[in-house]
């Protein structure tokens, strides 16, 4: 990095092996379109933070933890209206600072420590997600700060970063309206393909259009949508909306039980 | 009760127990917290190993790519590490450019790297002053609770160890490099640094693996890296009260024995992966 001088210089350019690879590499298996990778999902193992939590669905590892609530910066704001059942007005009310981070090795080329604005996109796809579901009212003049980190990217990484995100919130013990849960879709290039739910690493890299749902499984609520590329007709986006939301309803018992079991491993260490 | 007078006197709580040799998680002063170690899971990596010391951990990753040698080396490679503090490890961290600490703890690892000879430069060179191999070694903490250097330079071996290059050949015709994904040889490491930190608490007393707590309440910090042949490869002693000699050859022993249990502990977990 030219003028990084905070971290040890390494050479000025370097290219991966991959690029000079003399065997080109298999593409992805056909295989059912609405198949979902088991997750796998722990709450409450960082000793230092409120709440976190670790998620693992196929190659996709990310580990999330949130902090707080602290004191806002620049939260002396006046008062307006205040908002249903008691809760601080709308100037008063708390926020949500969210950051995606991207591990230097979880993709396929080595990216530099210090994230780009992809990261930024995606850190704001995962406050606007996250904002539906948290009670902010309730902490006033407050932040909450959610941190994910992805290990490793197999794929669907900002649905894992939400769920994980939400998982963590919810071990703080932040108030919120129901979990948040994301599935991430694809759709490989050519007239008429299906869209496939759960996309692995290649089948994105491959895709002519991606998806990224985020449900509120019990209030039955989209809390986030973002989707990019070309993806034919309208109906083949309403389709696409509508298998992701499938499959995030699928994917919330598992988090339920992740939850039950962290709660129960808190109560019994715990003193007495 | 304690858990009141912890929080008002938290030096004359430590006091109590040192007084017994013991401290408040109920480890000697000699004691290490259990170590475990996790190799060759992140599948990007080249290399990858998550070490847990207590609730301390962290996790290393290593990718492999090409570059040219340095002008002034043409026939070695290149070890960048770095290591990241991010926020989520603690809430004392801000997200940004590198702070203080996790400077000081990159610097320190890149000296392992060097007065160790953990690897030898000139095995990363492929073709004299054309083709180098650059190993990018990223140290993350992802629970901070003290004694971070211990973590990361374990980390960082036990990923080395783990390391897979693919075989490269330069097509003379073209003077391009061929890779073969397929055939992958791992790294010939020379020597094995293990790292061993202590605290030092009212100028006199030395315990080993401080907490997070402990380290803030220490008067001094001192890190010593040994190698399997007893030899003293780093000795990290950032200010801080002063040591006697006697003390010094003390913490060596304590070091030596130390590099016995984690070569122990490598080896075992090495001997478990099954050959892909």
């Amino acid at each position: 990095m030219p003028g990084d001088h905070r971290r040890i210089r390494g050479p000025e350019e370097s290219q991966p092996p991959q690029l000079y690879a003399t065997e080109e590499e298999e593409g992805p298996a056909d295989r059912d379109p609405t198949r979902l990778r088991p997750v796998f999902a722990r709450a409450g193992l960082l000793s230092q933070a409120k709440g976190s939590a670790y998620l693992e669905a196929g190659g996709t590892k990310v580990l999330c933890a949130v902090s707080g609530p602290r004191q806002a910066e620049g939260s002396d704001r006046g008062s307006g209206p205040a908002g249903a059942g008691g809760e601080a007005p709308a100037a008063l009310r708390g926020r949500l600072l969210c950051e995606f981070r991207r591990a230097p090795f979880s993709g396929r080329r080595r990216r530099a420590p210090q994230g780009g604005c992809e990261e930024r996109e995606l850190a704001l796809a995962l406050q606007e997600a996250l904002e539906p579901a948290v009670r902010l009212g309730r902490y006033p003049r407050a932040q909450l700060e959610v941190s994910a980190l992805l290990l490793e990217d197999g794929g669907s990484a900002l649905a894992a970063a939400l769920t994980a995100a939400s998982l963590a919130l919810a071990d703080a013990g932040v108030e919120m309206y129901d979990l948040v849960v994301g599935c991430g879709l694809s759709r490989a290039p050519g007239p008429a393909p299906a869209w496939l739910l759960d996309p692995t690493r290649l089948e994105e890299e491959r895709a002519a259009a991606g998806l990224t749902v985020a449900l509120m499984p019990v209030l039955n609520q989209v809390a986030g949508l973002l989707g990019s590329g070309e993806g034919g007709p309208t109906e083949s986006w309403a389709e696409a909306v509508r298998l992701g939301l499938e499959g995030c309803q699928r994917i919330y018992p598992v988090l339920q039980q992740c939850l039950v079991r962290a709660a129960r491993q808190r109560a019994a260490a715990a003193p007495p | 009760m304690a858990a009141g007078f912890k929080t008002v006197e938290p030096l004359e709580y430590y006091r109590r127990f040192l007084k017994e040799n013991c401290r408040p998680d109920g480890r000697e002063l000699g004691e290490f917290r259990t170590t475990t170690v996790n190799i060759g899971s992140i599948s990007t990596a080249d290399g990858s190993a998550l070490v847990k010391l207590g609730n301390t951990t962290v996790i290393c990753g290593i990718k492999a790519e090409f570059a040219v040698p340095p002008t002034d080396t043409p026939t070695k490679g290149y070890v960048v590490p770095n290591v990241d503090l991010p926020p989520l490890c603690s809430s004392r961290f801000r997200s940004g450019p590198p702070g203080e600490e996790a400077q000081v703890a990159s610097q320190f690892i890149a000296d392992v790297i060097e007065n160790s000879q953990i690897i030898q430069k000139e095995d990363l060179c492929i073709s004299p002053g054309k083709l180098a191999w650059v190993l990018y070694c990223d140290l993350i903490c992802l629970d901070y609770d003290g004694n971070i250097l211990d973590a990361c330079t374990f980390a960082l071996l036990a990923a080395l160890k783990n390391v897979q290059l693919p075989e490269v050949t330069i097509n003379e015709e073209t003077a391009l490099a061929e890779v073969n994904l397929k055939k992958k040889s791992y790294l010939n490491i020379r020597t094995h640094p293990v790292a061993t930190s202590f605290a030092v608490f009212d100028d006199t007393l030395l315990i080993v693996d401080p907490t997070g707590e402990e380290e803030h309440l220490a008067t001094g910090t001192l890190t010593i890296v040994m190698d399997e042949a007893g030899k003293l490869c780093c000795l990290h002693k950032p200010g801080g009260s002063g040591l006697t000699g006697a003390k010094l050859q003390d913490c060596m022993s304590r070091a030596v024995t130390r590099h016995k249990e984690v070569k122990k502990l490598m080896d075992e977990v090495i001997k478990s992966i099954k050959p892909k």
